[in-house]
C-alpha cells in the first residue's frame, strides 16, 4: 500500500468516525476496525519516516562505517 | 557617659514645638538650640514620658479641596521638585517631592505632561509600508492587509492585525474562505518559501502538536499528508462524532 492510498483510507476512516448517523452496534464495530487500521497506519507512517531519513543520511554520506551497516550484513 | 536631666526651658521648648515638627526635625531644632546631642529616638521617648500628645507627624497631611485643584492646575507648569516648592510657598507646608508626586499619580490621578511627550495620534514622520508589502520575518513571510493606527509599543507583526501570513492569503484565495480562528497553515514539505496552494494544508494547533510530538513534519508531501490524516483520525475516533 503506497501513502497516497493510506491517505485515502484515513479519510474514509475519519468520515465513519464522524458520521451521526450510525447505530450504536454499528459504530461499535467501526470503531475497533479504524483502531486497528490507525495502529497499523501508525507503523506505516513511521517505517516511511525511518526510510526518508535513512535514505537522507545514505545520501549525505554518514551511515558509511555505521555500526547499523555491520548489523545488515553489507 | 553621664546622665544629662532635661532642664524646664527644654521641656517647655518641647511642649511648645512637639506638634510644628516631625521627631527627627525637632531633634535636630533641639540640639541646634540648647547645643546638645540627643538622638530622636531619646527625644521621642522622653516626649512620651512628659504625656505630649503628638498630632503632627510629618507625613500625615489631609489635603484640602484648595490644594488639590491647585495641583491639578499647575501640575503641566512645573516638575515635581518645583511643584514641591511652589505648594509649601503658597500653603505654608513642608511636604516632601514625593508626598506631592504621591497624591498626584495615585489618589488624582493626575500626571506631568512631559515635554519630551509625542501627542496621541498617527505621526507624520513615521514612515508606513504600503499595503501589500511583504516582510521577511526570518520564519515567517507577513503582507502588509490594512493601515490602522495604534497607539502604543509596535506589536510583533503575528499579533498585529494590519499584518497577515502569506501562507494564510494564499490558502484563503486557493479555497475561498477564511481560515477557522484556531486554524494553522501547515507547509506539508517542510518549506516555508513555498507557498503553491497544493503545499498547504490548514489544520489546528492540536493536529500540528501531534505532529510535532511523533516529529512527523517532513520534507515529503505525502508523508506529511498521511501523518496528518492520522492525527485527524485519532482525535476523530477520540472526540467522537458529536465533535468532529
Amino acid at each position: 500500500m503506497t501513502l497516497l492510498e493510506l491517505q485515502q483510507v484515513l479519510g474514509e476512516r475519519i468520515n465513519i468516525a464522524i458520521d451521526t448517523s450510525m447505530s450504536i452496534e454499528e459504530r461499535k464495530k467501526e470503531t475497533e476496525l479504524s483502531q486497528t487500521i490507525s495502529s497499523l497506519a501508525k507503523q506505516m507512517i513511521n517505517n516511511a519516516d525511518i526510510v526518508l531519513r535513512t535514505n537522507k543520511l545514505v545520501a549525505e554520506g554518514a551511515l558509511k562505517n555505521s555500526a547499523i551497516e555491520k548489523m545488515i550484513g553489507k | 557617659m553621664s546622665y544629662r536631666r532635661y532642664t524646664e526651658v527644654e521641656k517647655q521648648f518641647l511642649k511648645e514645638n512637639i506638634n510644628k515638627y516631625t521627631y527627627k526635625e525637632l531633634t535636630s531644632v533641639f540640639n541646634r538650640q540648647f547645643k546638645t546631642n540627643k538622638a530622636w529616638g531619646s527625644i521621642a521617648k522622653f516626649c512620651k514620658k512628659l504625656g505630649l500628645n503628638k498630632t503632627y507627624y510629618g507625613h500625615q497631611h489631609n489635603f484640602s479641596a484648595e490644594e488639590k485643584q491647585f495641583l491639578k492646575e499647575n501640575i503641566d507648569r512645573y516638575t515635581y521638585p518645583q511643584l514641591t516648592q511652589a505648594f509649601n510657598a503658597r500653603f505654608g507646608t513642608r511636604l516632601t517631592q514625593f508626598s506631592i508626586s504621591d497624591i498626584c499619580i495615585k489618589r488624582l490621578g493626575i500626571k506631568r505632561n512631559k515635554a519630551w511627550k509625542f501627542a496621541k495620534g498617527r505621526k507624520d514622520f513615521v514612515y508606513s509600508c504600503p499595503i501589500g508589502t511583504e516582510s521577511d520575518s526570518g520564519k515567517d513571510i507577513f503582507i502588509k492587509v490594512a493601515d490602522n493606527y495604534r497607539e502604543g509599543v509596535t506589536p510583533s507583526k503575528g499579533s498585529d492585525p494590519n499584518w497577515r501570513r502569506k501562507q494564510d492569503i494564499v490558502w484563503e484565495q486557493a479555497h475561498g474562505r477564511e481560515k477557522p480562528s484556531d486554524g494553522v497553515i501547515l507547509f506539508l514539505d517542510k518549506n516555508n518559501r513555498n507557498f503553491d496552494p497544493n503545499n498547504l494544508y490548514c489544520t489546528n494547533r492540536k493536529i500540528n502538536f501531534m505532529m510535532g510530538k511523533n516529529k512527523w513534519h517532513s520534507t515529503n508531501k505525502e508523508l506529511s499528508l498521511a501523518a496528518i490524516k492520522w492525527c485527524e483520525m485519532y482525535y476523530a475516533l477520540k472526540e467522537g462524532p458529536t465533535d468532529g
